[in-house]
């Protein structure tokens, strides 16, 4: 059963050119052009309970507005959209209780509070029962080994203590939907992989629906089956991870490791060159075609090592952010 | 059987604001030191103006009245000075509204009872205070209250707590459409102590102004409550008065929830 039903969403922004220099400011005082960007643009999918999907796309794409519309903390210009058979900007206090949003760029905690209080205040907030609260409290406290923490001021805790503090806030109330951020922003990869690992767990027991953004692609291929690519406002991809790259599936990379330094244009007049730093340099190759282009590169290049790969899941991704299909 | 969970829920902002207060307990003695200037500044005013004529009657004030008048107005405006406008302002700018909407809180139940959390730590250290200005105001000028005045005063002041809430709320609003309003917050300020009494009784600027301004919600914040507690509230004009605060209360009410559902549709929070 679809969970999160997007149809048709818009919105848009309007903002002000603004020219450079005290000339451009005291002319901005009489007339200014005013610019509409649109954030997000007809964007529709659905997302089935219990599922974890990646929502992902380059800076400024449209997934932090997105998001913010599905948890109602923003009106759409057009478009529907119903999370938990609620519209999210109506903020019907049973929505409210039942989601949660964690944005890695935005604390959702009190600076000035402990952390120990934010999470006491959300349980008055959310009316958790207090033994509840407390088992739950406990779980995620140690599941992120954060008891030393507790009571020290968010606004003073690192960004990797503040966003465990983020999320387990998020969690108190068990919510039913989480939306997520960047969470993992700016983390050690310690730090990334214990919150990973705790979104999977989520998922498995409560059957958590969960969206996730992340430029991390090692979050999206450990929690998501599914991803959908967004850019410039609009989907380009919504599928199985697994399909990102289906289209490359025909494709490999060649590394090759050079026992010395060769000029590019001697490279780049090899067909399928990439990239080079001069003693590594990287080809993209038919699959069928890899047997005969590795006879050639050893007996004309001074190779030294010679690797076969997939395509990475980023140069997929990267594909279609560029708008190219799939299937193209 | 009604839940007790949303008085829980609000009861704990309150102690929030009760917390708050107590943490920045040195902001209450600055604050008791900022109201000694204006005091001493007007009483050496008034000295000078009623020096001719000691048992003069200036705009319906003995000399000792219009001292006790200007301390009791210094304090009460102490009291209900407001500050989380700046806030509700820094709130709509950089986005931490967002923390609010997506939980099941009301914005403004959050601000309007960790504002009165706030307030009861500071009125119970200005309150004290007042309490010996009165005892030394009763000896020195003859100052005279009654329990009933007392009672009334308490009342007053929490009426003019949630008017001056109520009206910088309306004011704060105004961060959804405009970027920097921090002087917006001073202009008014200034205009609303003027126009409550807190500078100088609404007296001062003659019978028409005054009139008006007793229809106005300004001086239900600062004079209001002053005179109840000096007893200069006639009798008749006691019951219309409190009906009058209620009313303007009332439409505050109405305009902040009308403006609140405008501003928030505009909320467009940063970042995308």
């Amino acid at each position: 059963m679809a969970i999160i039903e997007v149809e048709h969403l818009c919105r848009s922004f309007d903002y002000y050119e603004k020219a450079g220099g005290i000339g451009g400011s005291i002319g901005n005082l009489f007339s200014r052009k005013k610019l509409v960007k649109e954030a997000v643009r007809d964007v529709s999918f659905s997302i089935e309970g219990g599922t974890t999907v990646g929502f992902l796309g380059p800076n400024g794409a449209g997934k932090t507005t997105t998001l913010k519309m599905l948890s109602g903390i923003m009106h759409p210009s057009s478009g529907e959209a119903r999370v938990l058979g609620h519209v999210p900007w109506a903020r019907k206090k049973d929505f409210r209780r039942r989601i949660s949003i964690v944005m890695g760029q935005r604390s959702q905690l009190w600076p000035d509070l402990p952390a120990i209080e934010s999470f006491d205040l959300n349980r008055a907030i959310y009316e958790i029962d207090r033994a509840e609260y407390r088992s739950t409290l406990d779980e995620l406290v140690a599941a992120f080994a954060v008891e030393d923490q507790l009571k020290v001021q968010v606004r003073r805790l690192s960004l990797g203590e503040r966003m465990k503090m983020e999320i387990i806030a998020a969690l108190l109330h068990r919510p039913s939907v989480l939306f997520l951020d960047e969470p993992t922003i700016g983390l050690d990869i310690v730090s990334q992989r214990a919150i990973r690992d705790m979104l999977r767990g989520l998922n498995a027991r409560f059957g958590t629906t969960v969206m996730l953004t992340s430029h991390y692609l090692s979050d999206i291929e450990d929690l998501c089956e599914r991803i959908i690519l967004i850019n410039h406002g609009s989907v380009v991809y919504d599928g199985a991870l697994s399909g990102v790259n289906a289209t490359l599936a025909d494709r490999k990379t060649v590394r090759l490791v050079l026992s010395e330094k060769l000029d590019e244009s001697r490279l780049s007049s090899f067909p399928g060159y990439k990239s080079s730093d001069g003693s590594t340099a990287v080809f993209e190759v038919d699959r069928a075609k890899v047997r005969e282009f590795s006879r050639k590169a050893l007996d004309a290049l001074p190779v030294a090592d010679l690797t076969i790969e997939d395509m990475p899941l980023e140069e997929g991704i990267a594909r279609l952010y560029r708008g190219e299909a799939p299937d193209a | 059987m009604p839940s007790l969970a949303p008085a829980r829920k609000y009861g704990k902002c309150l102690s929030l604001g009760v917390k708050a207060g107590i943490e920045y307990r040195v902001n209450i003695l600055f604050s008791i030191a900022g109201a000694i200037s204006p005091v001493v500044i007007q009483t050496a005013l008034w000295l000078v103006l009623y020096a001719g004529d000691p048992g003069a009657i200036m705009f319906g004030f003995t000399f000792p009245q219009m001292v006790a008048y200007t301390v009791i107005a210094q304090l009460v405006t102490r009291i209900v000075r407001t500050g989380f406008e700046y806030d509700v302002n820094y709130d709509i700018k950089s986005g931490g509204l967002d923390r609010y909407l997506v939980k099941p809180i009301g914005y403004f139940g959050f601000r309007i009872f960790s504002f009165l959390g706030d307030k009861l730590v500071q009125g119970a250290a200005i309150g004290a205070l007042l309490a010996v200005s009165v005892v030394v105001m009763s000896t020195a000028l003859g100052f005279a209250t009654t329990a009933a005045s007392v009672l009334l005063f308490v009342l007053a002041l929490f009426l003019a707590l949630a008017m001056n809430f109520l009206l910088f709320w309306c004011v704060s609003l105004s961060g959804f459409w405009l970027t920097e309003i921090g002087f917006l917050f001073e202009a008014v300020r200034i205009v609303i102590v003027a126009a409550s009494g807190g500078i100088l009784p609404l007296a001062v600027f003659g019978p028409d102004a005054e009139r008006a301004l007793k229809l106005m919600p300004f001086r239900f914040t600062i004079q209001f409550p002053t005179e109840v507690l000096s007893g200069r509230v006639p009798p008749s004009e006691m019951l219309p008065s409190f009906a009058l605060c209620a009313l303007w209360l009332i439409a505050l009410a109405a305009l902040g929830r009308v403006v609140w559902g405008r501003g928030i549709r505009r909320f467009a929070a940063v970042g995308s």
